[in-house]
């Protein structure tokens, strides 16, 4: 009954401080459709300068004009999707060309070489000589770079192949590796920015927590029968709701601009319920931290930030193994439940994972959870409900 | 003044300190609290009665000393939802985003009252207070004198047997004071009441006796009439001279003095508390004829708790 009480209580505190519980709900839709404004929902196309400066050539008798031949193919390449690979663009100036580059305007930079028709030639005469060359522009630290320059490497090789009819030393045969097509930027994001959405629990639980030490209040609860348990566990309830809602809602923003999966709902949902209890265990542990509002909005953004990065929700982060187990690592940034969280995610949505497939990072997020929900309790009790 | 209807005693107090780093808030203070009665528990600030209200509620463990309740001894740990204790803290504690109703019921639930039975109380207090048609008013929007009328309330709900009031009184216009007053008053015999407040008069209006404490120690504890008898018999005498020169007065009037009373002076103030204060007022005021000084203002007062109280803890402004 004292339970329910309080239950009662917090939920409908949460619903008039809306505010906060709005900015928990919405966080996640909100990132959704910004990935989505960057990324778009299907394969990336990417921005190719080239720099044609290639002239043509007679060979046995017909025009060879390989620069123009092979721009041809830049500009035909599709996914299986028939969406274009490239956006091609032919420019003329190098210097402007380099500065699309550096606002990466532009992905990629191709030079075909005045001499590029000339050496094919004598390469197909000979078969032997100086092969053609391209000259190739980018940043190697730019990731869009370097799937650019993949994709024209194996175009222009597979087009000097098929010109010079000498077979490439390699095949690569290229398979997605879910759900039968493949996945692009923005699917790969959406299982992190799931767990975003979890993460914000985190203020509305840490809030409705030293809510009652900055007001006082909390005094008039340990004077009354309320054990620890059935406040602590009243908040988590009522936060757990506030975690699946915001995981429902960008879910659905998700899926709203085009994200499929054909993974189990249910499986995603019941490791989604798990993880929120696992940030309310961590927003135990901040709220022990600090004793008002105002601290919570200034320092607990810190934790904040620490849970959003170091559970690879944002970008990836270097991986260092500190032991493994049945096969499976566990990396630094897997003592945080959400970074095993987003793992669990990708394996639902984007992989079709089934509960079997799941099993350690299951076990995961739980013991971290209870390790997390002790320690919580104990150093919140210690804090704020302590007669001191 | 309500008579003790029960002698027996509720709370005792034995040896009990408390001290914060090098400060000792709470020096070896005893006393009892009888059954029933209004216990009036005055200090100036900083005297350590909101530390030892808390010790006495479990909410800070003593340094020293023990708490005895019906003659058994608690720990910190006994007093965990003991539901004869109700506490309204000095500031105002409220749930800011629920009604009156919501909270006063939530507290009476968590005191495990049965939900019609809080929600009964609720609504009963709410029409003590006058808050009764501010019953859904998120908490929030009413005046700080109807939110300290609420904190007053949220202390009854559960029908404690104890009731812990710390100034209660403090930040209420007129009419919400003779309200509260009058509460407290309807609460002796019933109820025991642990009263802390600046307000002398109060303090003298409510209580069946007084404890008086200052830098943590014990000073008096008696009924209102045995503390004020402590300044001696009889009327206060007070004379002020504009000159300011009541010290220079002093020894002109010396021979003047009757026994028991005596003359004090204090800037421009010349007091005597005697019962012939009357007869001795046309030698005072020849006197004061004769040294030449302009007499301000004259009065013959009853003592009141103040006057005690400032002999007691003296005028020296605290923290």
């Amino acid at each position: 009954m004292r339970f329910t009480a309080y239950l009662q209580k917090t939920f409908k505190e949460n619903l008039r401080e809306w505010k906060i519980t709005i900015l928990a709900l919405l966080f996640g839709p909100f990132f959704v459709y910004m990935m989505y404004a960057y990324f778009g929902t299907t394969n990336p196309s990417y921005t190719l300068l080239v720099m044609n400066q290639d002239r043509a050539v007679t060979f046995s008798g017909s025009r060879l004009n390989a620069g123009d031949n092979l721009l041809a193919e830049w500009k035909k390449a599709a996914y299986p999707d028939g969406k274009r690979i490239f956006k091609v663009q032919e420019i003329t100036d190098l210097e402007t060309a380099k500065k699309e580059l550096k606002s990466r305007d532009a992905d990629l930079l191709l030079i075909v070489p005045s001499d590029f028709s000339d050496r094919l030639r004598s390469f197909m005469e000979k078969k032997a000589g100086a092969v053609p060359s391209l000259i190739n522009y980018g940043d190697p630290g730019h990731t869009r770079y370097l799937a650019a320059a993949s994709f024209a490497d194996y175009i222009s090789f597979s087009f000097i192949s098929a010109l010079t009819r000498v077979d490439l030393p390699l095949n690569v045969d290229f398979q997605p590796i879910s759900r039968g097509h493949s996945l692009n930027e923005f699917d790969l994001y959406v299982p992190a920015l799931l767990v975003l959405a979890i993460i914000m629990v985190l203020f509305t639980a840490a809030a409705s927590l030293i809510k009652e030490v900055d007001k006082g209040t909390m005094a008039r609860l340990m004077l009354s029968k309320l054990t620890t348990l059935e406040f602590i566990g009243a908040i988590s309830v009522n936060q757990m709701l506030i975690g699946l809602a915001a995981l429902g809602l960008t879910f659905l923003a998700a899926l709203h601009v085009g994200y499929a999966t054909s993974g189990s709902v249910f499986l995603f949902l019941c490791v989604g319920l798990l993880s929120s209890l696992s940030v309310i265990a961590i927003s135990l542990l901040v709220a022990a931290i600090i004793k008002t509002i105002f601290e919570l909005l200034t320092v607990g953004v810190f934790p904040f930030f620490i849970l959003m990065f170091f559970s690879d929700c944002m970008f990836p982060l270097p991986r260092i193994a500190l032991f493994s187990l049945a096969g499976h690592p566990f990396y630094a940034n897997d003592i945080l439940p959400t970074a095993l969280t987003v793992k669990a995610f990708n394996k639902i949505l984007n992989f079709n994972a089934g509960f079997n497939d799941l099993i350690f990072e299951l076990s995961g997020i739980l013991i971290l959870t209870a390790i997390y929900f002790l320690l919580g309790i104990w150093f919140f009790r210690y804090r704020h409900m302590r007669v001191r | 003044m309500n008579p003790i209807i029960k002698k027996d005693m509720e709370l005792r107090v034995i040896g009990l300190s408390h001290t914060y780093g090098d400060l000792t808030a709470v020096d070896r203070l005893s006393f009892d609290i009888r059954r029933g009665e209004i216990f009036g528990f005055l200090g100036p600030n900083g005297a350590g009665k909101t530390t030892t209200i808390k010790m006495m509620c479990g909410l800070l463990r003593p340094s020293e000393g023990t708490i005895e309740i019906h003659g058994r001894t608690l720990t910190a740990k006994d007093w965990k939802g003991l539901r004869f204790i109700g506490v309204c803290p000095q500031n105002i504690v409220i749930w800011e985003t629920m009604t009156c109703l919501e909270q006063l019921e939530f507290m009476g639930r968590i005191y495990d009252l049965e939900r019609r039975r809080a929600k009964q109380k609720a609504l009963e207090l709410l029409g003590v207070f006058g808050l009764g048609d501010k019953r859904n008013k998120l908490a929030r929007t009413l005046s700080g004198g109807m939110q300290r009328r609420l904190n007053i309330a949220l202390a009854l709900v559960h029908e404690p047997e104890i009731l812990f009031l710390d100034e209660p009184q403090a930040g209420l216009d007129p009419q919400s004071r003779v309200l509260v007053r009058e509460y407290i008053k309807s609460l002796a015999g019933k109820m025991t009441v642990v009263l802390t407040t600046h307000d002398m008069e109060e303090a003298e209006k409510l209580s069946d006796r007084v404890c008086i404490i200052d830098r943590g120690r014990l000073l008096a504890l008696d009924t209102v009439a045995n503390i004020k008898a402590q300044l001696g018999q009889g009327n206060l005498f007070e004379i002020e001279i504009r000159e300011e020169a009541g010290q220079k007065l002093l020894p002109y009037l010396s021979g003047l003095q009757a026994q028991p009373g005596r003359f004090t002076a204090r800037d421009g103030t010349v007091r005597l508390i005697s019962d012939e204060a009357v007869d001795l007022l046309p030698l005072i005021l020849q006197k004061i004829k004769e040294q030449g000084l302009h007499l301000e203002n004259l009065r013959i007062r009853k003592k009141t708790l103040e006057d005690v109280f400032i002999r007691l803890t003296g005028r020296g402004l605290r923290e």
